[in-house]
């Protein structure tokens, strides 16, 4: 087959203009791949986290208690709905890792001598099941093992009941329980401290003294039925065995953590990709109408001979066909690799043994879709304006715009520019239309520039909040059961402790109308200083001596406020219920929390003064002496280092956020170029008859180069305000977004990064221009002058 | 050597035509009661210098504009209330346009400039054939920007002969070229009226080119104001200006 006349002239013309297909072909792949590559890892996650629950068959509910007989089994199986049970030992042990001064944590869950067990089954990394009868062999989480540099032969010698004993490894393994192995009342992630274990059924209790007992059941339930009523029947029955509730899978840490990543990115996938998509479009469709414009005379010349309105707008939809064409061929492969990378390190931070790779095909098709109707609107738009001309009009070049005296003349500010500076004033205002266009592509390429950056800097903000305003201890410990006011004194007595603050936390559900929340009630010192209630911003909070005061997110999920009352019930024993006053609500960022004084929680206890744990100041000379000291004691369930904590959240969190932020400012850098290069591109081939006009005259290709660059300078510096604004805008509204009860994020905005957005926008600017600096010295005068298209 | 043209059948029939336009903030008017009618086969000289409205008629003729008032029939056929659908139609079919600046379109070769045309109609001459009967056999491949004005000029007539039009509306076909290739052209265009037995309407502001026609008008502020036949009919060779 012949290829028409008319589709030659497309391919010719699309090689000619490359430079500007290119820069719109980047703009439009950088929005596809953004978008694609989001979304994949979201759904990819979703597969994953749902295929590696269905395979090791993750629990639905899980319960803690003191101890209890494994007589209870049959009661447990026989409540509505419960399918199967699995009844274990579990135990904080303090271990002792090889070249670690501090102490290190972990947890041992029993497992049966010679299977897997029915709910929550491990997937082994390497190595072998659990000899039945050895009474030292210990599977360990892959992530600790890796940590540390542990393969199966080496050992770990962990205090057990007060003795240490050294621990054989035999295997390494993933657990559902533990995708993110955050260190327990904490939300570290710190795999070289805190180990996760699991030993033979028989072996745990008889180190434990819980042979024919346990303190931990998991439990699954028969599809469709109710959790609540299964916890409530669970709670009564197990209450007088220590039972401190049962916990649903929603509230399973590790699995929360997870799903609460997983709703966020569904959120971010979608809005920021979005956005960007949105500005891709926009400019697609901005460019395609400028550039059909400048194809005025042809379009016209077709006319002439006989072509239909019809034809020749297929033409220039082609271009925009092209154009999406090969976006979407740079996006999608982008997006892919991208995504793929993104779901590598997700997987390095959250252990899932399964990885579905997924690009959903209507993510795509419907990014392809959206694309090429903006493109096809843009070049339609701009050929109706054109054709519905007459083509002799359409001809002539179009008439002289009306430029009258204005508010510059009038203001005789004229006089003070020169020819060249009213030209360029004149040439903006002019035409409010156009240039207001150009204005705003500037200014959402810059928004999006300053969005990226904020993402990037907040985990800054976040570090920074956390660890100089709230937690200033250099080590926090907890007990493992509460104990009296006295053991702050055997804790101001360890080496090196040069000052206490205790705390008292315990655990309740907080009750406002019909809506329920487990959470905890804590109550610290009256003038703390080393741990304090702040904000968002970092800025310490007053905790009222009557009432209690929440945390703001609660309060809003719950319908609460400052005025209201509620009721804490307390999760034990004895269930005792209290009604609270809310006297303040606090914007802080991690976790939700009821604070209370010390004095009213001690009063609605009827205790004096028991603690929970306390933080503690250490001099740093005799740090190593604290370690040695801590080490030998057992009744601490944990310790955690301030200096260990903040790398931790460095490296986990913080290396992890920035490289998905990288990607954002990567694809914000590259709208602004596409945007920026189209804007000055489209204006020298829309202006280069004036332009080569002013080179005959006798102006320097400098001069002339001054007044088309000048133009775009003037434009881009009026689009900064508004770009900044804009950004300002996007990153106060995404925290909103994003926010769950474990995390919040703060909204802050350096100057640094409003600096650094509008000096990137510069830089693109510059380098834009001395491109086109050079087209200018190229324009050829003599062919402009011979015709008149 | 005088063609009589007057048993010949109107092509085009002119009645009272005026148009004005819009130029930015000012109304000018184009065309001023123009009646005239142009036969089957004859070859029309318009003259008049710029502004006279010359364009404006030739335009309308050919179905790139609309009167503001008054009537235009080409054969039976109503152009003054035609659609745009229409109007596409009829050039198509039946005009064949030549511009002052060629309007040939750089991104093609002069051959792919005539097939852009032929692409369009049913039974066109070979766009080969079109561009050896201007002579530029050996330029085919050649894209606008490595040929001189005068060979743009001739591929635009090829590509405006190349359909086979029954009527060749020619802008100031010589207004951008020098002496020795406008002659040239002049007698591409004599050689298409005379072997193709196209209608030519030619405008030009050229006096000495109206020697060549079969009749000639003469244009000012939009209005004809003379209207004669040249006594002797001269070849383009035989022209000067």
């Amino acid at each position: 087959m012949v290829m028409p006349t008319l589709t030659i002239k497309l391919f010719r013309e699309v090689r000619h203009m490359r430079g500007q297909m290119i820069a719109i072909i980047l703009v439009i792949a950088a929005g596809i791949a953004n978008y694609v590559a989001f979304q994949s890892t979201h759904s990819s996650l979703v597969l994953s986290q749902q295929a590696y629950y269905d395979a090791s068959n993750f629990g639905d509910i899980w319960v803690q208690v003191r101890r209890a007989p494994e007589a209870l089994r049959e009661r447990i199986a026989s409540i509505d709905g419960v399918t199967s049970v699995d009844l274990r030992v579990v135990a904080s042990v303090v271990i002792d890792i090889p070249g670690l001064i501090e102490p290190a944590g972990g947890i041992i869950t029993s497992v049966p001598n010679d299977a897997q067990p029915t709910i929550n089954r491990l997937s082994l990394k390497s190595g072998r099941w659990i000899e039945p009868r050895a009474s030292d062999e210990v599977i360990v989480s892959y992530a600790f093992a890796t940590a540390n540099g542990f393969r199966e032969g080496d050992t770990v010698n962990a205090v057990i009941n007060g003795r240490w004993k050294p621990l054989r490894i035999v295997a390494t393994a993933l657990s559902p329980e533990w995708v993110l192995e955050l260190v327990p009342g904490s939300m570290l992630i710190d795999n070289k401290r805190f180990a996760v274990m699991w030993m033979g059924h028989d072996a745990l209790s008889a180190l434990y003294d819980m042979s024919g007992a346990w303190n931990s059941a998991s439990i699954d339930l028969a599809p469709g039925s109710s959790v609540s009523a299964t916890i409530d029947r669970l709670d009564v029955l197990l209450r007088p065995y220590g039972s401190t509730g049962a916990i649903a899978r929603v509230d399973q840490m590790s699995h929360k953590f997870l799903s609460d990543e997983i709703r966020q990115l569904s959120l971010t996938a979608l809005i920021v990709p979005l956005i960007f998509l949105g500005v891709a479009i926009f400019l697609l469709n901005i460019s395609l109408l400028r550039f059909v414009t400048t194809q005025r005379a042809y379009i016209a010349i077709l006319k002439a001979f006989g072509y239909s309105n019809a034809r020749i707008s297929m033409h220039y939809v082609g271009f925009a066909i092209v154009a999406v064409a090969g976006g979407t061929v740079l996006g999608l492969a982008g997006g892919v690799y991208i995504g793929i990378k993104l779901v590598q390190m997700y997987l390095d931070f959250y252990r899932l043994p399964v990885l579905e790779f997924d690009m959903p095909v209507l993510v795509v098709i419907s990014a392809i879709i959206m694309s090429l109707l903006a493109a096809s609107l843009g070049a339609i738009a701009a050929v109706r304006a054109i054709v519905r001309l007459p083509p002799a009009e359409a001809m002539r070049p179009e008439a002289p715009r009306s430029y009258r005296g204005g508010i510059l003349e009038r203001s005789g500010l004229t006089r003070l520019f020169g020819p060249v500076t009213s030209m360029i004033v004149r040439n903006v205002l002019r035409r409010p239309l156009r240039a207001g266009v150009s204005l705003m592509t500037i200014a959402l390429a810059l928004s999006l520039l300053v969005l990226g950056r904020y993402f990037m800097e907040m985990f800054g903000t976040i570090l920074d909040v956390q660890f100089n305003s709230v937690a200033r201890e250099d080590a926090a410990v907890t007990f493992m059961t509460p104990r009296s006011h006295v053991a702050v004194h055997d804790l101001a007595a360890l080496p090196g402790v040069m000052a206490v603050e205790p705390f008292r936390a315990i655990a309740v559900d907080v009750i406002a109308g019909q809506k329920i929340k487990r959470t905890a009630v804590t109550a610290g010192v009256e003038m703390p200083d080393l741990h304090r209630v702040t904000d968002m911003s970092g800025e310490p909070q007053h905790i009222p001596r009557h009432g209690v005061a929440c945390s703001r997110f609660m309060a809003e999920a719950m319908g609460f406020g400052v005025g209201d009352t509620i009721q804490l019930r307390q999760i034990d024993e004895q269930r005792r219920t209290f009604t609270v006053a809310v006297t303040a609500v606090i914007d802080d960022m991690m976790g939700v929390q009821v604070y209370v004084a010390t004095g009213l929680l001690s009063d609605l206890l009827h205790e004096q003064g028991s603690i929970s744990g306390a933080f503690l100041q250490i001099d740093p000379a005799r740090m190593q002496d604290f370690y040695r000291a801590i080490k030998k004691l057992p009744s601490m369930s944990s310790v955690v280092m301030r200096e260990r904590a903040m790398r931790s959240f460095d490296e986990s969190y913080m290396q992890f956020m920035d490289i998905s932020n990288y990607y954002i400012v990567f694809f914000a850098s590259l709208i602004a170029f596409g945007v920026v290069f189209n804007n000055a591109r489209i204006a020298l081939s829309e202006r280069g008859n004036e332009l080569a006009s002013l080179r005959v005259l006798g102006f320097t290709a400098r001069e002339v180069s001054i007044i088309l660059l000048g133009e775009q300078l003037v434009l881009t510096l009026a689009a900064l305000p508004l770009g900044l604004l804009w950004g300002v805008l996007w990153s106060m509204w995404m925290p909103s977004l994003i926010a769950t009860d474990l995390f919040r994020f703060p909204f802050s905005m350096s100057v640094r990064n409003l600096g650094i957005s509008s000096a990137m926008i510069l830089a693109v600017a510059v380098i834009t221009g001395a491109f086109i600096r050079r087209r200018i010295g190229r324009l050829d005068m003599i062919a402009v002058l011979k015709s008149h298209e | 050597m005088h063609h009589d043209h007057s048993a010949r059948p109107i092509l085009f029939d002119v009645q009272h035509v005026t148009k004005s336009y819009r130029m930015g903030e000012l109304d000018v008017v184009a065309l001023n009661d123009v009646s005239l009618s142009i036969r089957q086969s004859e070859l029309l000289v318009i003259l008049g210098a710029s502004g006279s409205g010359k364009s404006t008629l030739l335009n309308i003729l050919g179905g790139l504009d609309v009167p503001t008032s008054g009537t235009v029939h080409y054969r039976q056929q109503d152009l003054t209330n035609a659609g745009d659908a229409e109007l596409t139609e009829f050039r198509r079919r039946s005009v064949g346009f030549v511009f002052q600046f060629y309007n040939i379109i750089p991104s093609l070769t002069a051959l792919e400039n005539v097939k852009l045309v032929t692409d369009l109609v049913d039974a066109p001459m070979d766009p080969r054939q079109a561009l050896e009967l201007v002579g530029l056999a050996d330029r085919m491949g050649h894209f606008p920007s490595q040929m001189s004005g005068g060979e743009q000029q001739r591929v635009a007539i090829a590509r405006a002969i190349a359909k086979r039009p029954d009527v060749l509306l020619c802008d100031e076909p010589t207004g951008a070229l020098d002496f020795e290739t406008g002659v040239k052209v002049l007698e591409v265009i004599d050689m298409v009226h005379r072997e193709l037995d196209a209608t030519v309407a030619l405008i030009t502001h050229n006096a000495s080119i109206a020697d060549m026609a079969d009749r000639v008008l003469r244009m000012r502020s939009g209005s004809i104001v003379e209207e004669y036949s040249p006594p002797v009919r001269k070849q383009p060779r035989e022209l000067s200006w």
